[in-house]
């Protein structure tokens, strides 16, 4: 056998996925191309309407019936996007599982706990409802929910926040799906919860040997829980690689502005926190080329070509799409002092 | 559950008095003397008296309606005005064939709607959605005065499976009291099935956009599985609300059907007792309406616990 590069788990290649709307398709995710190898924890962060929840419903298969697909997103070496709706159903579960936002939400208000978490194993390893109820106790015991037994025949509305997300968690792990896309896990949980349930994801990935897709606005949740992270922006990815070398050293302005608008107790009074002025570009209309180039300090006439934003190799095993990278050094150097007008550049 | 359920009860015995207090106000509030319209042009001012002590109608209205409802609460309904029967005997005679009327064409309504709902709902949009919506808009429109000759005309004359008019009994064969039933069972329904269709289709359809619906189908659960066992309950709580009031409306107002296949149920009744004058009965007959209508609604309050876990533990609170 000759020996290759090792199959990607999830490899997600220049993905399209738009939302028809009558003033026009909203271009939600715009040629991402993302790979996740076995076992791999990857962090995928952005603002609100980045794209980033989009990629991980395409992923899913749980898009709206005004959305359409191009591209292709291989999973285990299946493609979703054309599979079979049999097909893919069957991945579901075994193969990648979903942790959603809000498990208040998520989980069935008017079904027990028990037939949320035995159906899945049910249906997809084909075993009896007792033994899928044996292995749902002793799942809701490894994701720490007390009195598992007792658990099964609650509500959803009978228990606290964290203990649903707990169960949403047990959910998503019912099948051992070789990857976990977890979208926002925490962000409706309160702060001391949510510290919990990011150990409790990182304890049974590593305990699993499971792929991990961690999506976050917060590029501080992602930071010490994740190998790679990936960045979107307006639909596009606009640096990927390591993530600490993402932290420590920043290529592209976006990801240099959004760290400097994370509140952080260590930087200096005066850089506390910055705001990105402006706002996201009106996803039917994108501009051309680099679509943060209106909010950016750096841009010039280069960013507006078309193209400008295509993925380049950097350094420290970066991908990014800056025209004008921040300069390594220049880490702590506000955008604004380096903003170059057209008449300086020949 | 239990003090949820006492709390309802409660509600429906102060709605039943009022209801109907309003029954026996409403009689005594036409404009005439009764007496002298039912005595016609034979009435002496003698006659007039006696008959408006014969029936009550003298004593001011609390008066009344305590004396109608202390007879009523023992059973007694008074006598028919035109027949001399029981009012009571009279109605409990012709209840069974309304009641099976109603509960017939409540169950075919279900049975046919709720299929239809799911299968519009699961694919919005689509031939079978819009199939199904029209069909239920056209049942919407058809009253039941055209639906009923229709369905007689095409399926009793021509085809002959089923008789034209009558009724059997239970107690003559289920089969042949089915035969009879069901023609009429089904003109009822054909507008409760489009009511039916509507309102699940649109609750389901705001159903299928929640999370846990999406988090079921990211469990790789079928479309079908999803619709029955995620979204169906969800879902249900308007149709059942609407089923209830259906019900009740339907022990009362299955008069045209009635009449078209010329059963003897209570509609006939009551509208053969307002054409006759006949008060006592039309009272005894509401009346009776009235306290199934509130029973049964009751009886749909508290199912929305059994629908809904958390209408149970509100109530407890």
């Amino acid at each position: 056998m000759t020996v290759s590069r090792p199959q990607p788990l999830l490899s997600v290649a220049d993905l399209h996925t738009w939302i028809a709307t009558d003033s026009g398709p909203v271009r939600a995710v715009d040629g991402v191309t993302l790979e996740v190898a076995a076992g791999e924890a990857v962090g995928l962060v952005g603002e609100s309407g980045s794209g980033k929840s989009m990629l991980a419903k395409t992923v899913m298969g749980l898009l709206p019936d005004r959305a359409g697909t191009s591209g292709s997103v291989l999973l285990d070496g299946v493609d979703v996007l054309t599979a079979s709706e049999k097909v893919r159903q069957s991945m579901l579960g075994p193969k990648v599982a979903m942790v959603f936002q809000d498990a208040g939400r998520a989980l069935n208000p008017v079904v027990r706990i028990g037939r949320q978490i035995t159906e899945g194993m049910v249906r997809h390893l084909g075993i009896s409802g007792s033994e899928a109820r044996e292995r749902a106790v002793a799942l809701l015991t490894e994701v720490g929910v007390p009195d598992p037994r007792r658990r099964l025949s609650n509500y959803p509305f009978q228990l606290s926040g964290g203990m649903r997300q707990r169960i949403m968690i047990a959910i998503a792990l019912a099948c051992e799906p070789d990857l976990l896309i977890a979208d926002e896990p925490t962000t409706a949980l309160d702060v001391t919860v949510q510290r919990q349930i990011l150990d409790l994801l990182d304890r049974v990935r590593t305990t699993r040997g499971m792929g991990l897709v961690l999506i976050s606005h917060d590029l501080g949740l992602v930071a010490g829980r994740t190998d790679r992270v990936a960045v979107m922006y307006a639909g596009r990815m606009v640096e990927e690689g390591p993530t600490d070398a993402v932290f420590d050293s920043p290529q592209h302005r976006y990801t240099e502005a959004l760290l400097a608008s994370t509140p952080s107790l260590d930087a200096p009074r005066a850089r506390r926190m910055r705001v990105i002025e402006g706002a996201l570009p009106d996803p039917r209309r994108p501009p051309e080329g680099c679509r943060f180039a209106p909010r950016c300090g750096a841009a010039d006439a280069a960013c507006g070509v078309p193209g400008a934003d295509v993925l380049r190799d950097g350094v420290l095993g970066h991908r990014h799409a800056c025209v004008h990278p921040v300069p390594l050094s220049g880490v702590g150097v506000p955008a604004g002092a380096l903003a170059p007008a057209d008449e300086t550049r020949s | 559950m239990l003090l949820f359920a006492a709390k309802r009860i409660v509600r429906a015995l102060l709605v039943i008095l009022f209801a109907t207090f309003l029954v026996v106000a409403l009689l005594s509030l036409a404009p005439g003397s009764l007496a002298v319209t039912l005595l016609g042009d034979a009435a002496t001012p003698e006659s007039i008296a006696d008959l408006e002590a014969q029936l009550g109608i003298d004593k001011p209205l609390w008066s009344q309606y305590f004396g109608w409802l202390g007879d009523a609460v023992q059973g007694d309904f008074g006598t028919s005005l035109r027949t001399r029967q029981d009012v009571l005997d009279a109605v409990w005679e012709r209840i069974p064939v309304t009641l099976e009327l109603a509960f017939l064409a409540l169950a075919i309504a279900l049975l046919v709607s709720v299929p239809m709902a799911l299968a519009a709902a699961n694919r919005p949009g689509s031939l079978i959605d819009r199939v199904s919506t029209f069909l239920a808009s056209v049942g919407l429109a058809l009253p039941a005065f055209v639906v009923a000759p229709v369905l007689v005309y095409f399926l009793a004359v021509k085809a002959g499976v089923f008789p034209v008019s009558g009724w059997e009994r239970v107690s003559e064969g289920a089969g042949e009291n089915l035969r009879h039933a069901l023609l009429p069972a089904i003109a009822v329904a054909i507008p409760e099935i489009a009511a039916f269709q509507r309102l699940l289709r649109t609750d389901l359809d705001s159903t299928l956009h929640e999370d846990f619906i999406h988090a079921a189908r990211a469990r790789g659960m079928s479309r079908k599985y999803v619709l029955w066992r995620h979204a169906l309950r969800p879902s249900s709580f308007s149709l059942v609300t609407l089923a209830g009031i259906s019900f009740g409306r339907l022990i009362g107002g299955t008069v045209i059907v009635e009449a078209v296949f010329s059963l003897p149920g209570l509609g006939s009744l009551i509208a053969g007792s307002i054409s006759a004058r006949d008060v006592i009965t039309v009272q005894g007959a509401v009346a009776f309406i009235v306290i199934t209508y509130v029973v049964i609604n009751t009886l749909v309050d508290i199912g929305y616990g059994f629908l809904d876990p958390r209408v149970r533990r509100e109530s407890v609170r």
